[in-house]
Formats: structure tokens, C-alpha cells, sequence
């Protein structure tokens, strides 16, 4: 959806249900994926989609939202569900184990890695720290563009670009790390 | 750039362009699976756009509106299930021992109306179908069901609403990812997403809807000398049976209509052709641009992968959940059910099958096995002369009673018999409005517990008068089954204004550093006494002041019982971290306690 439109129609929102709609049918096919590359439990995926557009609809008409790329935000919106659903379900990891544990986005590291034709990138993704794993599976997992990113993880676009990077820096590090350990 | 450069940009590039194949490929493996079931996004779209009409009670968290019921539906729905309604109004139990809350319903508005409003059409269909008093078709139709769906009338164009009455020559369009169902006097079609539809004629013994594009099913039911006519272009479906699916479509020469005859037999015609279908058989048209035959039509058999279809399959479960015979569609949700993305649960079949459809209590005595009394006096030729019997599930095991403790601290405790059976997946605490019968996929629920030992739940319940049902719900395969249900039972739960206590300052916010990226932080305990639900470790960018229920930009969810994080991978950035303990007292968000804010640089 063009920016524009997008900022219209979330300015609409405040009290046109139409608009509000309009958001709603552009954006649920991707967030529903989003989450339920996370979850995986078709149950769940509902529940938190469910949880995320309601809460999108109760922040773009408080007075203060900020209309800034409305994509990215519910993108954010989506992974704190995906977040709190995780921490919900964690009663059955001991606080000991927790660093342990797979986090929220790991369902969806092990689709993507799975689709890697390299075993090394696969194995140097999946040690690539979890910062560097989540912005990585955004991008070219869930395909959300530049705007969208800096919304999801609050930054500017120059920031994100340091943090890219980074991480495909790391993740040849990881690669070499790996190639040598084969070695 | 120097050389060096130039390859390591390079190098950055082709591992960004091996990613982007991979998440193409990953996306392309799961993309069936993650298309929202069209059930759901369109009650999902329903509640929402309820929801924009500011009530008294609009914008607070974890609300649960207050919705219209159609009228019709209560009784209807009561009738089903007496003993269940009647048994347990005012169930309190003795004392039990609260579990720990697992999985609260994170679905917050629920979509009774909706989901009454499927039952309800489906349920009236389903009375006035099995009915042996053959019902005049009365002239006046409406909308039991609309989503995202226009009404044109004397050409403007206007949304149309829940119950909202039906004139000849409204038309009603359906939108991408809308649903409507149109009853007029005892049939009913419901319309699929893109479909439209004009009504050109509402008389009491003569229905015509035009068919003018997209997907329908149609169930009729009319009586004496009354017949339901369907057009397409120039052909004409007239259903000398009871259940019948047109689908229209375009083409490059112009349009295809597929009938498929599932109740019944199916007559066609027009001014060149004319043709009977049996039950079981399926009739392919094609028509010009200008709407006229091309050919005769190619009649052949319904088949399995025919009936494989998601369309037709929750058509199948609602007919069913409403008692009706389902003919062809029978084979659609058998005993091994075929590929579906529906929502909408089947009941376990735990004992033999028996002929006469249990859920009609309304319906009169009748020894015969034909499932149509309302069809025409003069049957067509081509109809089977006995039609089959669709067997009727029994419904699932009875769990036992579901018993209700208030707590008076605005939670209520909910507990059941434990589940010993087979097939055990979730526990479901389901919710509807008073008067109705909360059924899995069609109604809210509260909570959800994926242990068989956690057969009790605690949490908040908003004001509101409601009938409230656990279901034992498998899951692991599509349709979903309900394996065992308690009875329904009556809580009112009156609006309550709890004095609430100032929010408790519990000090400094300490944090370790664990290395690699990872933090560890740690909180006094709350000892203000009140209930809350979690602690939220909240933050914002340095210099603010992070909180849950203001501005924040991400947050982390811990147990009430827990005061510290664990080690758990941040951020970069320059942050200020809190914790906040928040609950749920009547119904919206409450912050009981707070640490002080401290500042994080993370590389």
C-alpha cells in the first residue's frame, strides 16, 4: 500500500470503520503469516491476530498515535503478542533454562534456515545472535521493506542499515567460523 | 571504494541474495497453510468494524461488548439443549483450588452476533425444513447474516446490516473476505466472498434470485405450489430438491456456471435446453458475454474432490450443527474427513448413528425417512425415490457440571471433571451471551488449557449476563472435534467499581549483564495484596518513561509469582527499562505497582 494512502486511511480511522477496514483487509493476510510462521498452531494464530488488529484499532484513534508507517507498527504490535504469548507458555521452562529455550521467533528461523541450500549458512544462521536472527528473518523471511523494518525494531533508516550490516557481517563471520571448524 | 571493499560488499550482497531465495522458498512452503481461514477473518472484520462506534466502554482493554442477539435465535438454540440451560443457573461451587493461569483468551471482542447469526440461519433452515406443516414461504426476506456486504437499492448503494429486511430488487454484494446469508420465508442461501445477487422475486409461492455473479448455496424449502428459481443469464435452476450450489464465474468466452445437485434433484433450463439433475450429479453451463447458453450442458458425478472443497465443507458442518440432512455433503465431513480449512468444530461420534435428526425438537413425529416434507406435491421424475438418511452424530461425551466460584475480587474460578478420553487437545471455557449455547468456532472463549490436569481456570469476567460452556476440543487435525462438553451455565456478573489501591512503588530495577547481548533483571516482589496478572518489563528510548498502558516500544511478559527475567536477549539502543506489575480489575488494565526507571546502552 502506497504511503500515502496508508496515512490517509489511518488518519480516516479515527472514526470511519470503512477506512479502518479498508487497513484491515490490505494487512491481515501478512500479519496472520507473520504470526503463524511464529506459533505455527493455527488456534493461536487466530487469537493473536485477533489481539493485534484490536489493538491497532484502539491506538489509531487515540489522539496521539503517530501516523508513521502503520505497517511496520502493527508488524510490532504482532511480534509483542507473539512475545507475550511465548512468555505466557514458558511455565513449562524452568527460569534456568530459559536462556535455553527457544524464543519466539525461532519457529520461524528454523522455516527459513530450512530453506537454505547451504548446510554452513544454515548452521551460521541459526548461532547468529538473536538481535542479528530477528532482523534477518524479518527481511527476508517475512519480506517487510525498509519502512516497515524501522518501524518494527524503532529506528531510523540509518540505523537499520547499520544493523543489517552487521548482521550479514556476522553471519559471513559465522560461515567462516564454521567452514573452519569443518576444516 | 577500495578493492577490499568492492568484494566485501560484494560477498554481503550474495548472502543477502541466498537469504532472499530462501525466505521465497520458505514462504512459498507454508503459504497454504498461512492464509487466515476465511471464517475468521471475516467475524475478525466484523468485530472490528463494531467496534468503531464509540460506546460507554470504548477503548478499555480486555472489554467484552455487549452485543444484539438476532431475535430468532434464542428460542431456537435453548430448544436444542433444555436440560443444559435448565440445570445450572446459579451454580456456585465449594471452594477450589486455583491453577495457574496458562493461556488467557487473548481474543477480547468476542463475535457472539456473528456466530449466533450463522446458527440462527442455519437453525431456522433447519426447523422450517424439517417441519412436516410445510410453512408458507412468507413474502418478507432478511439478512440474518452480513459482513462486509452492500445492499443496492433503487440504486444507491448502502451497507448492509444484521436483520435488516429484503425487498425484490435489492441486490446484495458481497465483498473479499464478506459473508452474507439471505433467509426468505423457510430457504436460505448464503452467500460466498465476491458474490452478488439480486432478488427479483419475494412472493409467498414464487422466489427468484438472480444470480448475477460469484458462489452461493442454496437450501430450500418451500411449500404447496411454491418453487425457489435461481438465474444465470439466460438459464434457470429450479430446485425441485433442497440443497443445490451454484457457482458463476467468468472465462475467456464468458461465463461457467457449475451447479452440483446435493439434496435432491435440480432442474435447468432456458429457451434451448432443458435438463434434470439427480442427487449427486453436477451440471456445467456455459454462457456468453451476453449471458445466453453456448451449448448443452456437461452433466457428470459430484465427486470427492468435488466435495473437497472448503466452500461446500463448512457449508456441510453448518447444515449439520443445525440438524439437516446433508445428502451429498454427507461424504464431506465423514467419518474421515477431507482437507478443510474451516473453523467450524465436528462433534465426536461416539455412539451409533442414529436416522432422526436429534437436535429438532420442534418437529413433528414423522415415521418417514424423507428428509424434505416441504418439496413440491409433484416430484420430478429424475429424483431418487428414496432419498438416503443422513445419519446424525450423537454430540460428545458429557464431561459433567461446570461449577463457578466468584472469588470477590472481581475473578471468577471455573472448574470441571477432568477429561480422560482420547483425542484431548485443549480445554475451552466458551462464552456467549445468556440464552445462548457457547459452541467452539462459534463463540468467544476465556480460556484455553492444553493440560488435561488443568481443569480450572481463573480471571477476570467483565460485567455482562452470559451462558458459559467448557468443551474438550481435538484439534490435531482439520475439522476440529469437540470431544466432551459440561453443561451450560448462567453467570451474571454485575458492573463493579473496585476502589483500587495507588500503585505501589517497589524501588530500583537492578540489571546484570550476562554477556553476549544478554541481560538478567530483577524486581522487589508486589505485596499490595491485589490480584494482578503479570509483571511487564516495558521500555522506551532513553530519556522517557516506559509503561504498558502508555508509551512504550517493546515489553517482556513474567509471571506474578516471578522477580526476575532470566536472561534475555535486548535490543541495541539507549533505553530506559521498568517493571510494572498489571492487572485486569474489571475488566481494564490497572497498573498495581512500578519499579524505577533505569537506563541501558546496548551495543
Amino acid at each position: 500500500m502506497a504511503a500515502d494512502r496508508e496515512r490517509v486511511l489511518v488518519e480516516q480511522a479515527r472514526g470511519d470503520c470503512t477506512a479502518f477496514g479498508e487497513l484491515y483487509d490490505f494487512y491481515l493476510p501478512r500479519i496472520y503469516g507473520f504470526i503463524f510462521r511464529r506459533v505455527q498452531d493455527r488456534c493461536v494464530a487466530e487469537d493473536l491476530t485477533s489481539v493485534t488488529f484490536q489493538r491497532a484499532l484502539e491506538n489509531v484513534r487515540r489522539a496521539d498515535f503517530r501516523n508513521e508507517c502503520f505497517g511496520g507498527w502493527l508488524f510490532r504490535v504482532a511480534s509483542n503478542a507473539v512475545v507475550d504469548h511465548a512468555r505466557r507458555d514458558r511455565r513449562f521452562v524452568s527460569l534456568a533454562d530459559l536462556a535455553e529455550s527457544e524464543e519466539p521467533g525461532d519457529l520461524a528461523l528454523d522455516a527459513l534456515s530450512a530453506a537454505l541450500d547451504r548446510d554452513q549458512l544454515r548452521r551460521a544462521l541459526l548461532g547468529l545472535p538473536a538481535g542479528h536472527r530477528d532482523l534477518l528473518v524479518m527481511r527476508f523471511y517475512d519480506d517487510l521493506d525498509t519502512a516497515e523494518l524501522c518501524a518494527a525494531f524503532g529506528c531510523s533508516r540509518e540505523t537499520l542499515a547499520v544493523r543489517m550490516h552487521r548482521a550479514l557481517r556476522a553471519l559471513r563471520a559465522a560461515i567462516a567460523k564454521e567452514a573452519a571448524d569443518v576444516a | 571504494m577500495s578493492l577490499d571493499d568492492r568484494h566485501d560488499s560484494q560477498q554481503l550482497e550474495g548472502l543477502a541474495a541466498e537469504l532472499t531465495e530462501a525466505g521465497r522458498v520458505a514462504r512459498a512452503a507454508f503459504s497454504r497453510r498461512e492464509i487466515p481461514d476465511p471464517a475468521f477473518a471475516a467475524r475478525l472484520r466484523a468485530e472490528l468494524m463494531g467496534e468503531v462506534e464509540p460506546g460507554p466502554e470504548a477503548g478499555k482493554r480486555w472489554r467484552t461488548r455487549q452485543v444484539q442477539t438476532i431475535v430468532a435465535t434464542r428460542p431456537v438454540l435453548a430448544a436444542m439443549e433444555p436440560a443444559d440451560l435448565g440445570a445450572d443457573r446459579a451454580a456456585h461451587a465449594g471452594s477450589l483450588h486455583p491453577s495457574v493461569l496458562w493461556r488467557m483468551s487473548t481474543r477480547v471482542k468476542p463475535a457472539r452476533w456473528l456466530a449466533v447469526g450463522l446458527a440462527a440461519s442455519v437453525a431456522i433452515g433447519g426447523f422450517l425444513y424439517g417441519s412436516t406443516l410445510l410453512l408458507p414461504v412468507r413474502s418478507e426476506a432478511t439478512a440474518s447474516v452480513a459482513v462486509a456486504t452492500s445492499l443496492v437499492r433503487s440504486g444507491v448503494s448502502s451497507e448492509l446490516a444484521n436483520g435488516a429486511p429484503l425487498h425484490e430488487g435489492d441486490e446484495i454484494k458481497v465483498a473479499a473476505g464478506g459473508q452474507a446469508t439471505l433467509v426468505m420465508g423457510a430457504s436460505f442461501v448464503r452467500m460466498a466472498p465476491g458474490s452478488d445477487v439480486r432478488l427479483d422475486s419475494l412472493t409467498s409461492n414464487h422466489v427468484v434470485v438472480n444470480q448475477l455473479s460469484g458462489r452461493a448455496y442454496h437450501r430450500v424449502a418451500v411449500g404447496g405450489s411454491g418453487d425457489y428459481e435461481v438465474v444465470t443469464g439466460s438459464v434457470s435452476w429450479v430446485a425441485s430438491g433442497t440443497a443445490f450450489d451454484l457457482d458463476r464465474h467468468a472465462i475467456s468466452t464468458g461465463e461457467e456456471v457449475r451447479g452440483l445437485a446435493l439434496l435432491d434433484g435440480l432442474n435447468l433450463h432456458d429457451q434451448q435446453l432443458q435438463a434434470a439433475l439427480n442427487q449427486g450429479q453436477s451440471a456445467v453451463v456455459d454462457l456468453t458475454v451476453s449471458g445466453s447458453t453456448q451449448r448443452a450442458p456437461v452433466i457428470g458425478q459430484i465427486d470427492a474432490q468435488v466435495l473437497a472443497d472448503s466452500w461446500l465443507i463448512q457449508n456441510a458442518h453448518l447444515d449439520a450443527q443445525a440438524g439437516l440432512a446433508l445428502g451429498e455433503l454427507a461424504a464431506a465431513i465423514g467419518p474421515t474427513p477431507l482437507p478443510s480449512q474451516t473453523s467450524v468444530p465436528i462433534v465426536a461420534r461416539t455412539a451409533p448413528p442414529t436416522v432422526t435428526p436429534a437436535a429438532r425438537p420442534t418437529r413433528e413425529p414423522t415415521p418417514s425417512p424423507t428428509p424434505s416434507p416441504t418439496r413440491k406435491p409433484t416430484p420430478s421424475p429424475t429424483r431418487k425415490p428414496t432419498p438416503k438418511p443422513t445419519p446424525k452424530p450423537t454430540g460428545p461425551l458429557n464431561l459433567g457440571k461446570l461449577t463457578i466460584t466468584n472469588n470477590g475480587d472481581g475473578t471468577y474460578t471455573f472448574s470441571w471433571p477432568k477429561y480422560k478420553g482420547t483425542g484431548f487437545q485443549y480445554y475451552k471455557l466458551l462464552h456467549g451471551d445468556a440464552g445462548t449455547t457457547p459452541t467452539y468456532g462459534l463463540f468467544d472463549f476465556w480460556a484455553c488449557n492444553s493440560d488435561p490436569a488443568e481443569n480450572s481456570w481463573r480471571g477476570t469476567v467483565p460485567a455482562g449476563d452470559y451462558a458459559v460452556r467448557l468443551q474438550v476440543i481435538d484439534d490435531s487435525s482439520a475439522p476440529a472435534v469437540i470431544r466432551a462438553q459440561t453443561n451450560v451455565v448462567h453467570l451474571k456478573v454485575n458492573r463493579s467499581t473496585p476502589t483500587l489501591p495507588p500503585s505501589q512503588h517497589l524501588g530500583a530495577l537492578t540489571v546484570r549483564r550476562d554477556g553476549n547481548g544478554k541481560y538478567t533483571f530483577s524486581w522487589a516482589p508486589y505485596t499490595g495484596g491485589w490480584r494482578f496478572d503479570a509483571y511487564k518489563l516495558v521500555y522506551t528510548t532513553w530519556p522517557g518513561s516506559p509503561s504498558y498502558l502508555g508509551g512504550h516500544v517493546g515489553y517482556w511478559d513474567f509471571g506474578a509469582g516471578e522477580t526476575s527475567s532470566g536472561s534475555i536477549a535486548l535490543p541495541s539502543g539507549h533505553w530506559a527499562f521498568r517493571v510494572q506489575a498489571i492487572g485486569q480489575p474489571g475488566g481494564t488494565g490497572y497498573e498495581f505497582a512500578r519499579t524505577a526507571v533505569v537506563e541501558l546502552v546496548v551495543p
